[in-house]
């Protein structure tokens, strides 16, 4: 038997019909190995949500084929549906008005969870995503984090091996953000393998043994975090803060020798200005020749992190549209 | 098949408790019938009608809010899913998609032994009328059979539902004309032939004959349309089952699971 709990080759997926056919997913392959917590970066309309409920069995694939645990999504759902957990971004996905235990018990149900296994899971379930004290409540009355830490609970009740975490920490504030996401790296040490997409870079660099970065339904860089940003191929980022400074002297940075791209963040009259550029090329003096007589409040260089090298792949992607 | 039926039962008690907390189901399933009821009992009342017919007839009225109740609960709840964004995770768990749906539909109807109940109660000491029931058993079996009838024709309707989010709205025509085809509204026999004819078909129909029996206490009418109501109601939980089935590949195919 494979190592691999997840194999996806030349998954395609499309929408409607005809002149108006839209390739979500355009064969894409990966594997997630046993054990290994994957990510699936990308924007918007890149085809992750579509490539995870191929997963789920929620969607067919229109060619290709995918496997868990040895099982096809098309031909063996059943089998898959009982072998996999899956957290869905958003506070939806429960009865609000019942309680957090009671919608434990359907989802045991659910997923036929013998009631002598229900008595010492739910309980154990609802004190590792830390919502013990808040049991006996309505949903309703939860904070999205605590929603959220509740579905990742609902996803364990039938002890999945593999779960698939569709943007967890999307809308929630940075404390609830964090408090799932080490639930989520808890996970691996209870032996799951963890399938992950999020639009946060630091999460999936925190997180992610391995990634695929997903672009208009394509893998455009896939590999360890370290292997992406190599991939992008920038190796050192110059980071300005300015304040009122015209776009067109912006725009002569990109002329620097060396420098392959800039991106610039407005925020009221300040600017976040970032230059990457080449490992063997200090831009540094000539940037600051570039910008003299602008007001520079903060200059610094740093190693590249994966959202760099994300903007850039991305941004290279957009270029060849 | 044991844990299908410890989920049908949860699936039907969460479901009946979240119906509780809303207040146009409540309307439709507590306040409808006694007004139904009231008007019903009155006209017949006015035309100097024995307790047997006021009887039936605050019946029938009950009958026709059990199946406003279920049109609104069985057919509302896959919208309702949709937007609470539980029908993909069902569509997602290994039990089948037409259990979770029968819970729900028969949680909606299961408030029509409200209906009943408060429209007898309302009837005899709310409006102080007659009511005679010869069976009480019987229409205890015969409540019981159309209950499970109007939830089975309520998953039927919700069928298209899963397919086409947007068939809430079309469903709600089928408010009046079961009324009618049941004889819950207007006795069968005052209307053109091929009516009685249809109605045949329609399982609540045959339920609300049984109910009717029960208040004269004809034994052998009462047996054959409970049989009826049984082996139609059986008949449309299969269908509605075959049917999901093949609705739910089709939605996966066209993508029409989540809320659009």
């Amino acid at each position: 038997m494979s190592d691999n709990d997840i194999e996806v080759e030349n998954l395609v997926r499309v929408y409607g019909r005809g002149a108006g056919a839209r390739r979500a997913v355009d064969d894409i392959s990966f594997e997630v190995r046993h054990g290994e917590f994957f990510g699936i970066l990308g924007p918007n309309g890149a085809g992750k949500t579509t490539t995870i409920k191929v997963l789920l069995t929620t969607l067919l694939p229109t060619a290709g084929r995918v496997s868990i645990l040895g099982h096809d999504v098309v031909r063996d759902v059943q089998r898959v549906r009982r072998r996999i957990g899956y957290v869905l971004g958003g506070d939806k996905g429960f009865y609000d008005r019942l309680t957090a235990r009671q919608n434990m018990i359907y989802f045991c149900d659910l997923y036929e969870v013998p009631h002598r296994v229900q008595r010492t899971r739910i309980p154990q379930l609802l004190e590792l995503t830390g919502l013990t004290a808040r049991a006996g409540d309505k949903v309703e009355t939860f904070s999205r984090g605590m929603k959220q830490r509740l579905h990742i609970a609902r996803s364990l009740v039938h002890d999945p091996r593999v779960l698939i975490l569709d943007e967890p920490t999307s809308g929630i504030d940075p404390i609830g953000a964090r408090e799932v996401r080490d639930l989520a790296a808890g996970l691996i040490r209870l032996g799951k393998t963890v399938l992950l997409t999020t639009h946060y870079m630091q999460e999936a660099d925190a997180l992610c043994d391995r990634l695929v970065v997903l672009a208009k339904g394509r893998i455009v860089a896939s590999g360890a975090p370290r292997d992406v940003k190599q991939l992008a191929g920038i190796s050192r980022v110059t980071e300005l803060e300015l304040t009122g400074v015209e776009q067109r002297r912006l725009d002569a940075l990109r002329d620097i020798e060396g420098v392959t791209s800039v991106h610039v963040d407005v925020s009221g009259i300040q600017q976040i200005v970032r230059v990457q550029s080449a490992a063997d090329v200090d831009c540094t003096a000539a940037i600051v020749r570039a910008l003299e007589s602008e007001k520079v409040e903060r200059i610094a260089t740093r190693e590249p992190t994966l959202e760099d090298a994300y903007v850039a792949l991305i941004s290279s992607q957009d270029g060849k549209a | 098949m044991i844990p299908r039926l410890r989920f049908l039962f949860t699936a039907w008690l969460f479901h009946l408790r979240q119906l509780a907390t809303l207040k146009l189901y409540i309307f439709d399933s507590v306040v409808l019938p006694v007004i139904l009821a009231t008007i019903a009992v009155r006209l017949v009342g006015a035309r100097g009608d024995d307790g047997g017919t006021i009887t039936t007839v605050a019946l029938g009225a009950a009958v026709m809010g059990m199946w406003a109740a279920t049109l609104s609960g069985a057919g509302g709840a896959i919208s309702r899913m949709r937007s609470m964004g539980l029908l993909e995770p069902v569509v997602a768990a290994p039990t089948p998609l037409a259990t979770a749906l029968a819970g729900n539909a028969l949680a909606s109807s299961t408030l029509g032994v409200y209906s009943v109940t408060a429209t007898l109660l309302w009837a005899r000491y709310g409006l102080g009328l007659p009511i005679t029931v010869r069976s009480p058993l019987m229409l205890v079996v015969a409540t019981l059979a159309t209950i499970a009838a109007t939830a089975a024709l309520g998953l039927l309707l919700s069928v298209s539902l899963v397919m086409y989010p947007r068939a809430q709205s079309v469903s709600n025509i089928f408010e009046y004309p079961l009324w009618i085809l049941t004889g819950a509204l207007v006795p069968l026999s005052l209307l053109p032939g091929w009516i009685g004819v249809a109605s045949w078909a329609i399982a609540p129909a045959w339920g609300v004959k049984a109910i009717q029996a029960s208040v004269t206490g004809a034994a052998t009418d009462f047996g054959v349309a409970t049989a009826l109501c049984v082996v139609i109601t059986c008949a449309y939980w299969a269908l509605s089952t075959a049917l999901l089935r093949s609705v739910e590949r089709l939605a996966r195919e066209r993508a029409t699971l989540p809320l659009s």
